[in-house]
């Protein structure tokens, strides 16, 4: 790996750290103002659940009852290819647990595409799996 | 005093008076029921015992004490510790007592059952075949109908029940009056106790029927009041009392009157509420619920219905109503645990002001198995997973090499040992930031750069088997240029002596490249299967992963593939496995696959044909195609006919 690889993996890394924190302080106690950290028409998969545009995507949030994240994992890499072009573009996943209102405390993971636009990170698409989600359904 | 007990004694016949024996039997139920509630505080109570050989002089005792010994043993034994209120009708006052509590000598009298059955001991009746008893039995009480129910023998003895209270005083007082043919007489015991129905079909379907005689259709209302006394319950005993019963009904209800709005449950024995757990949910439309005349012993026993918004309650009768110090603080308290509602024991209340935080609770959404942004994505995403988790589940990964972008990025995490245990086999491969000690240098090193050096990696992890039946796949980005989607599931994972159960989840990045796509970055999640999910996986996928016909055989994963089309709800049958892991080998000639289709014929021992066929399906990429073939081969899934030259 050459040094402009590296320095691009650390400082996806970095950013995928600082993300993640603001990312689930957010959705934990400030859900009315996440609209704003999608892009226009960016996507958010919530357990199936398709919600695309910054609008819809910040009133599906809003839907959810009050939530508690507690993240354990964490993992981000940067994007290389012409399909990017020249614009910085991660891939970030992360894990742990989340309690939802007064339900039993359950894992998740989240999968995120975010990339800069202009001078700020947005995120492109968000796919949220609580981890028995749909053994619960099908059991 | 006792009063009714001490004239009985003096005048009953000679030995009578250690009938107050059948007492120490009953002391031992209220003991151990005590002990139940109150595990430490009872254990030292001392038990009443006579030494025998005091009392052999007298005629008969031997007798007795035979028997006290055996029905002890029996009772070590017994099944009905759950049964409340079983043959205690007068608990309260005899508590502690020493006075007997029954009559003794041949005034004594059967306890009515609160329940309305009766079990029947036969002492050494194991030695008769059950007509014979029966029959004898039946002489013995005519007119009464003997109809013997859950006949069960256990050691010598046999016991039976009935759910006539008429046929039980006969039997009761048969005592030693019945003789059988070879002379003996058998000992009866009769007491009031309910059999232990087990929940199966013919109960629940018995269920449905008394449930649906029982709803009002006009009000939506169920009377479940005395359930267990419905004449069509004649010769099965059906107490909701039990919490595995009361959540079979709920069930019921649930798939069948789901809009319920009231339910009467009067008079049911019912002690604890456990069963309701979720039922806001399971039933939200449930408003009004009657529990009068039952034994709900504290009001934290409705913690269950704590989410129901009930308006109208009825508990009166229960033991939670004596634990307030007057009816206002009963009323307040219950108040406060069902805000909404606005009738108590049928009082009308003034409502209760409450502070305005929005009305309804936000609820979860559902899950679904699969979003995709974009249909057109459907089939491509079906059979890059097909392929990749065919290879990926064979004994050789390295095929996957085409399946990798030159420059590909891989990286894999687990949880920390702290959440999940140290999931040993990942745990060298794991670039979680969150580690202890995870610093850049860490971070740069666990991310596999270029092909070779990821499926180097994924060659070295441990041998699995995905179940694409309990596959989540989003499509979450959809362009020309790249292709982004996230797949979750469960695998085993498998070496020499175990299979362990795992969830993972992985992220693909996929761009094209030549006429299919390559993988240009991918993150993998692994972690142990949640509770639910080993459940799911017991129930619904283990039992269906059943070996497939051998017709389909020859595409080669239909396994997979049809797993894949439910998760992504395409219906079209696959057509071809064309390649789009790595671009088609163009411009083969037909020397060379004449040439292939002989070599493999030469490898598999199959015949011309269906070799050609495997060759075609790979489209002509000869490793894959053995690669194909000796997997099928050992899960005998090619047809004899492909060996017949």
């Amino acid at each position: 790996m050459d040094s402009e690889l590296r320095s691009k993996v650390e400082s996806c890394c970095r950013t995928a750290e600082d993300f993640t924190k603001l990312y689930y302080t957010s959705f934990d106690k400030r859900r009315h103002q996440m609209g704003r950290m999608y892009l226009d028409n960016g996507l958010l998969v919530w357990n199936g659940n398709g919600a695309s545009g910054k609008d819809n995507i910040q009133k599906y949030l809003i839907d959810l009852p009050t939530s508690e994240h507690t993240i354990t994992n964490l993992d981000a890499q940067p994007i290389i290819d012409e399909a990017v072009g020249g614009q910085l573009t991660y891939m970030i996943q992360a894990g742990g647990t989340v309690r939802y209102a007064e339900e039993v405390v359950r894992p998740f993971q989240q999968t995120f595409i975010i990339t800069a636009q202009e001078d700020k990170w947005k995120i492109a698409s968000d796919c949220y799996r609580l981890q028995d989600g749909l053994a619960r359904i099908e059991n | 005093m006792p009063k009714r007990g001490g004239r009985a004694n003096m005048n009953g016949p000679s030995g009578s008076r250690f009938v107050a024996f059948n007492d120490l039997d009953d002391r031992d139920d209220r003991d151990r029921d005590r002990e139940r509630d109150n595990p430490r505080k009872d254990r030292n109570t001392r038990r009443v015992s006579f030494k025998p050989s005091l009392l052999q002089y007298s005629g008969g005792i031997k007798r007795r004490m035979a028997e006290i010994a055996i029905r002890s043993h029996l009772e070590d034994d017994e099944d009905m510790g759950d049964m409340p209120g079983t043959s205690k009708p007068d608990n309260t006052r005899r508590k502690g007592s020493p006075i007997p509590r029954k009559k003794f000598g041949n005034a004594m009298h059967l306890s009515k059952s609160p329940f309305g059955w009766y079990q029947i001991w036969i002492n050494n009746g194991q030695r008769y075949a059950k007509e014979e008893l029966v029959s004898v039995l039946q002489r013995a009480i005519q007119p009464e109908q003997l109809i013997p129910l859950y006949w069960r023998s256990e050691k010598n003895n046999v016991s039976f029940y009935v759910d006539d209270q008429r046929v039980a005083e006969r039997l009761d007082g048969l005592e030693r009056a019945v003789q059988m043919p070879d002379g003996f007489r058998p000992y009866l015991r009769v007491r009031a106790s309910c059999p232990q129905t087990p929940i199966n079909d013919q109960l629940k379907t018995r269920m449905q029927l008394v449930m649906a005689k029982r709803y009002n259709v006009q009000t939506k209302a169920l009377d479940m009041s005395s359930f267990h006394t419905d004449p069509d319950f004649r010769g099965i005993f059906c107490g909701i009392f039990r919490s595995h019963v009361m959540s079979a009904a709920i069930e019921i209800m649930e798939k069948n009157i789901p809009d319920l709005v009231a339910l009467n449950l009067n008079n049911n024995n019912i002690a604890s509420m456990e069963a309701f757990k979720n039922a806001h949910t399971r039933l939200p439309n449930l408003r009004i619920l009657h529990l009068a005349d039952n034994k709900i012993p504290t009001a934290t026993h409705l913690i269950a219905l704590r989410h129901v918004p009930l308006i109208e309650l009825v508990l009166k009768n229960n033991g939670l109503c004596g634990r307030y110090k007057d009816h206002a603080h009963y009323v307040r308290e219950i108040q406060r645990k069902f805000p909404k509602l606005k009738k108590l024991d049928g009082e009308e209340l003034t409502p209760m002001i409450q502070f305005d935080v929005g009305e309804e609770v936000a609820v979860l959404p559902h899950a679904k198995a699969s979003f995709l942004c974009d249909p057109n994505g459907t089939e491509i995403i079906r059979q890059f997973l097909e392929q990749y988790f065919l290879i990926f589940d064979s004994d050789n990964r390295q095929p996957l090499l085409d399946a990798y972008h030159d420059q590909a990025m891989l990286s894999l995490v687990v949880p920390p040992a702290s959440q999940v245990g140290r999931l040993e086999k990942y745990w060298r491969y794991n670039r979680d930031f969150r580690r202890q000690n995870a610093d850049d240098n860490t971070k740069v090193r666990q991310l596999r750069f270029g092909r070779l050096a990821v499926v180097s990696m994924l060659a070295e992890l441990p041998k699995t088997k995905h179940y694409p039946r309990s596959f989540t796949v989003d499509l979450t980005l959809f362009t020309p240029k790249m292709i982004v989607f996230t797949v979750a599931g469960l695998f085993k994972e498998i070496d020499e002596v175990t299979e362990e159960l795992r969830y993972f989840q992985r992220q693909y990045i996929i761009v094209p490249a030549g006429s299919g796509f390559c993988i240009r970055n991918e993150m993998v999640l692994i972690t142990v299967a949640a509770q639910h999910q080993v459940r799911f996986f017991k129930k619904k996928i283990e039992t269906a992963t059943t070996p497939q016909l051998n017709n389909e055989a020859m595409t080669p994963s239909s396994g997979l593939s049809t797993g894949l089309q439910n998760r992504l709800h395409i219906n079209q049958p696959s057509t071809s496995a064309a390649a789009t892991l790595q671009p088609p080998q163009v411009g083969i000639d037909e020397a060379t696959k004449i040439q292939m289709v002989q070599s493999l014929c030469a490898q598999s021992n199959m015949n011309i044909e269906w070799s050609t066929k495997c060759l075609q399906e790979t489209n002509w990429d000869y490793n894959h195609a053995a690669f194909v073939f000796d997997k099928l081969h050992k899960e005998n899934k090619i047809p004899p006919e492909a060996f017949i030259k």
